[in-house]
């Protein structure tokens, strides 16, 4: 046995008997590993809503130069322009495709908060059509029914889930009067599932607006959507601009990477944290075992043998750590927040997961290394004679 | 004019689960001031405990232990923690030192608690440290110093306070021949010229040849004393 | 017993214990750095977002718009409502504005040109690095502008010139000129004042406001002002939704909660780790030093003493850490070096209040971290732990 392995168990036994040290580590590195994830998964969780978000077969047609939906204003005459342009797509009694609507942000309350004070939650109000839940693929009622009257309004999942579970039957209070929520709607986890849906033209009356914000329309030839987009926005008969829709609300969840970036950076500086009390925790291992280390390689296990159980112990610390961590992680999945007016679940993917226990085993990896050295460097005699 | 220590009927045992274990029985000693006292007996014979009795680091289970008049055993926690630092100096087999300190303030450590000035402090640890033949070396640390030295260093600690007891705890037992002769014959010297009383612990004949009267425990009990 | 003691000399005791193994002081600190580079970090952030938003929001100024609205931006609200609400008791001074949204000389580039009535705003907001010059030329001048000083850097324009803010999408370009700029302490680096009657005539909407502000005589009045107005217009044609820019601010706050609560909890969780980190770090020096600590208590240092140096051990070095990560992070945002990606005319900072509260954060943190190890170091017998090592 020239060159004898210390058994892993040997690291395992020790990781148990300095039990508050390696609880201790243990905890910091799920720490940073849960922090890590949990804020990656929020841009996960919204970037799943922007990129969920549109069919493929539609594009929405804004105003010339508008950039959004709130800042576009499509007068009354081209909405039939728009409507019945060559290649639109016809459901099966022969109307077009075609969702008009009307876009506002209002700030919004349960029927049961008071108004005065505390702002209400910023909500996207979408006036809209029947067509729309045609247009819009995979949005659906899920309860009640279609508004009939102004003051009747649809609330999507996630929104009436952030409103605390409003159903049908219920009251909110926005743009200064009391709206019944006659339905809920779902859609796949769209964006549109964090919006009111009120009838187009009840939303005209309460703005005293005639113009729409745009026209969602559905392409009859997939296969040919770029040209088709392009026909479109050269029109004479209409100015616009003519988005694809996927690519409308990809656009949107663009900023969500910020969180993505500052999960990194807090995961990174967390990490250095534990990595230094992981360091701590193994050099104390280490000063209390010294002439046990002395003993083993007296016994013939090489230089290299005792530095590598130590930093096996680090390791699996980390190892451990990071499961804890990713186990915490995961309780947050699906965990429901809403940023100015968008509701969405953190969506916590394996991928997430696997980079928070890569985290886990770099600081356990990392904290190891110079105690393992320091453990391998050790002269028999001297270890042996140790107080 | 009474002894220093007096010790009668003492009676010390621990518990071990329900079963009694006694450590001293029915102990009488008197130690009159400007003794050399050396404690000797075999390991387990109870003399550690007794010197921590009369530290008051422990509290007997029955009996008296009066010194210089005070029932000791009857003073609250917080009183004896003062008691112990104007009347008791300590001498120990390890010395004790704190590593991170110099000679100096080593030997000022127990004066930290004394509502003296700085230079009164500084006055008496430079004296304790002159006594002891130290004065050239204060500013080392304890890992500079020879064993004999910081035995020194420890005994100018137990000193500085101006104690009514000195207890030493086998103060030459991690020391060589040369260096343990000096220690003691500056114990004795302290003793015959400075009249401090000294009680210490050894199982060293030599060391215990140096001290005025010798005490021999054996099973927790005084076999004989010898002058 | 107070006065029974030398404090300099405990301390000097202190400083040596907490140096007594340096790589492991090293470590404590480091992980007391990065725990409060984080937090004082975070807290940044958040100041910098709440004083944003409370920066213009004084106490006693009031917010007028159309109760509903499609965009926050559209110029939808009479101008003749500010002749009411000026007549109103209580309101000191009321005036318009509304916006236009363009772009300078740079592709892409980026300025808000807000339409206001010069002499009711300048009134309303005096600023402080515009002169009595520059003012009057402003009000006098029907096309004349006043402009932040980021805007005047970043298009290499001065004051003076005649300058073209192109429009984005179907908003007409406008055509300015800069009679003088707005100075850096006011936080207006990217906008630009103009003449609200001249933003009408350029892009349409003649008489129409975004919002109308105004400053009432004194906070306490706000709310009961804000209400009668609204009741007021409640029967017009555009009633109105008035409330305090503090409740406003307060609004907007409230919809980012859930990212607040989130990045303010990751701060915490931060410090709390911290605890345990030194704690556990003084734990093994107590561990360590238990003949000491055992000479110490048989020297006559009382238990409270004895726990005493070993809190004081841990918030010293927390305090040092706490401290010095603190610093880190206040120098570094108030370096103005982090830019708000997308917004850079927002730089994140950071104020020496945030940098006070996380540095004083550090003296609990250390005596929270120093309680348990204490606690350990006394509970011996003095005599057992003579006798040193577990």
């Amino acid at each position: 046995m020239a060159r004898a392995t210390l058994p892993f168990a040997y690291a395992w036994r020790n990781v148990l008997a300095r039990k508050l040290s390696t609880a201790v580590t243990l905890l910091c590195v799920a720490v940073s590993v849960m922090v890590y994830v949990v804020m990656v998964s929020t841009a996960d969780g919204i970037e799943r809503v922007a990129v969920s978000s549109g069919d493929p077969r539609n594009v929405v047609v804004l105003s010339t130069g508008a950039n959004s939906a709130e800042s576009s204003r499509l007068p009354p005459p081209s909405i039939p322009v728009i409507r019945h342009f060559p290649g639109i797509a016809r459901d099966n009694s022969g109307e077009p495709l075609a969702s008009v609507e009307l876009l506002s942000a209002q700030e919004l309350w349960r029927v049961d908060e008071a108004e005065s004070g505390e702002g209400g939650r910023f909500t996207p109000i979408r006036g809209v059509t029947p067509s729309a839940f045609q247009v819009h693929t995979g949005s659906h009622l899920v309860a009640g029914r279609l508004p009939r009257e102004p003051g009747e309004i649809l609330v999507g999942r996630l929104l009436a889930r952030e409103l605390g579970g409003v159903g049908v039957g219920d009251s909110v209070r926005f743009a200064g009067r009391v709206h019944r929520v006659v339905g809920v709607f779902e859609a796949r986890g769209q964006i549109f599932e964090s919006e009111v849906w009120v009838e187009l033209a009840s939303l005209q009356t309460m703005l005293d607006q005639r113009d729409v914000s745009q026209v969602v329309i559905r392409a009859a030839d997939p296969g040919r959507l770029p040209e088709w987009q392009e026909a479109l926005s050269e029109s004479r008969r209409v100015r616009v601009d003519v988005r694809l829709e996927p690519d409308y609300y990809a656009d949107m969840g663009r900023g969500s990477r910020a969180f993505a970036y500052l999960g990194n950076l807090v995961g990174f500086l967390l990490g250095l944290g534990a990595i230094a009390a992981g360091m701590n925790s193994t050099y104390a291992a280490l000063s209390g075992r010294v002439r046990e280390m002395g003993t083993l390689r007296a016994l013939g296990f090489g230089r290299g043998s005792v530095g590598a159980a130590l930093l096996a112990e680090s390791c699996l610390i980390g190892a451990l750590g990071g499961l804890l961590g990713i186990l915490l992680a995961l309780f947050f999945d699906g965990f429901a927040m809403s940023l100015m007016g968008l509701a969405f679940e953190l969506q916590v993917r394996p991928s997430s997961l696997g980079e928070g226990l890569a985290l886990a085993l770099a600081i356990g990896l990392v904290g190891g290394l110079l105690p393992a050295r320091s453990a391998a460097r050790l002269e028999i005699v001297d270890a042996l004679r140790h107080a | 004019m009474t002894a220093l220590v007096e010790i009668s009927s003492l009676r010390k045992s621990y518990w071990r689960g329900q079963s009694e274990v006694p450590v001293l029985a029915d102990l009488d000693l008197r130690v009159e001031r400007g003794e050399f006292v050396a404690l000797m007996g075999p390991s387990g014979s109870g003399k550690s405990t007794l010197l921590n009795l009369i530290a008051g680091l422990d509290q007997p289970t029955e009996g008296s232990l009066r010194i210089a008049g005070h029932e000791i055993g009857s003073l609250s926690d917080r009183a004896l923690d003062r008691w112990r630092n104007r009347s008791i100096g300590f001498v120990f087999q390890f010395y004790n030192l704190v590593p991170v300190l110099s000679a100096f303030e080593n030997v000022e450590v127990p004066l930290l608690l004394w509502p003296i000035s700085r230079e009164e402090r500084t006055g008496r640890v430079t004296a304790a440290l002159r006594v002891v033949g130290l004065a050239d070396r204060m500013e080392h640390r304890p890992g500079e110093l020879s064993g004999g030295e910081q035995q020194r260093v420890a005994i100018a600690r137990a000193l500085v306070t101006d104690p009514l007891l000195v207890l030493a705890d086998e103060p030459t037992g991690d020391l060589d021949e040369r260096n343990a002769d000096e220690v003691l014959a500056l114990m004795r010297l302290l003793n015959r010229a400075g009249g401090k009383t000294f009680v210490m612990v050894t199982h060293d004949p030599r060391a215990a040849a140096q001290a005025g009267r010798i005490v021999r425990l054996e099973k927790g009990r005084l076999v004989d004393e010898a002058a | 017993m107070r006065r029974f003691t030398s404090g300099a000399g405990q301390l000097r005791m202190l400083l040596r214990q907490v140096m007594r193994s340096p790589r492991r002081a090293l470590l404590t600190f480091l992980g007391l750095v990065v725990a409060f580079f984080l937090f004082t970090a975070l807290e940044s952030v958040l100041y910098t977002l709440e004083e944003l938003l409370a920066q213009n929001a004084s106490e006693t100024g009031i917010f007028m718009r159309p109760r509903s609205r499609a965009s926050f931006f559209r110029a939808a609200l009479p101008i003749r409502y500010v002749e009411q609400v000026r007549d109103v008791d209580g309101v000191v001074e009321a005036s318009p504005a509304r916006f236009h949204f363009g772009a300078g000389v740079h592709e892409g580039s980026f300025v808000v040109v807000v339409g206001v009535d010069p002499p009711s705003y300048l009134r309303l907001r005096p600023l402080e690095g515009v002169s009595e010059v520059e003012a009057q030329a402003f009000r006098g001048d029907r096309r004349g502008a006043l402009m932040g000083a980021r805007i005047l850097a970043s298009n290499g324009w001065e004051v003076g010139d005649e300058v073209t803010v192109r429009g984005r999408g179907r908003v007409p370009d406008l055509s300015l000129r800069i009679v003088g700029d707005i100075g850096q302490g006011d936080r207006m680096g990217r906008v630009a004042l103009a003449h609200i009657d001249y933003l009408a005539q350029v892009m349409g909407g003649q008489g129409r406001a975004a919002f109308i502000q105004a400053r009432v005589a004194h906070p306490s009045l706000a709310l009961a002002i804000a209400r009668s107005l609204d009741e007021r217009f409640a029967n017009f044609a555009v009633p109105t939704r008035t409330r305090s820019e503090r409740s406003h601010a307060a609004g907007i706050l409230a919809n980012l909660s859930d990212v607040l609560v989130g990045l303010r909890t990751i701060g915490y969780l931060a410090l709390v780790i911290t605890i345990l980190v030194v704690g556990n770090a003084v734990a093994m020096g107590v561990r360590e030093r238990t003949m000491e600590i055992g000479t110490l208590r048989a020297l006559g240092f009382g238990r409270g003493r004895v726990m005493a140096l070993v809190v004081g051990e841990a918030m010293l070095l927390a305090l040092a850490g706490g401290l010095a990560g603190a610093l880190g992070a206040y120098a570094l945002f108030e370096s103005g070096w982090i830019a708000v990606p997308r917004m850079t005319d927002l730089s994140l900072h950071s104020d020496a209040s945030v940098l006070a509260r996380s540095a004083l954060l550090s003296l609990p943190v250390g005596a929270l971290a120093g309680l348990v190890p204490a606690f350990s170091a006394v509970r011996r017998p003095i005599s057992e732990a003579l006798h040193g090592a577990d």
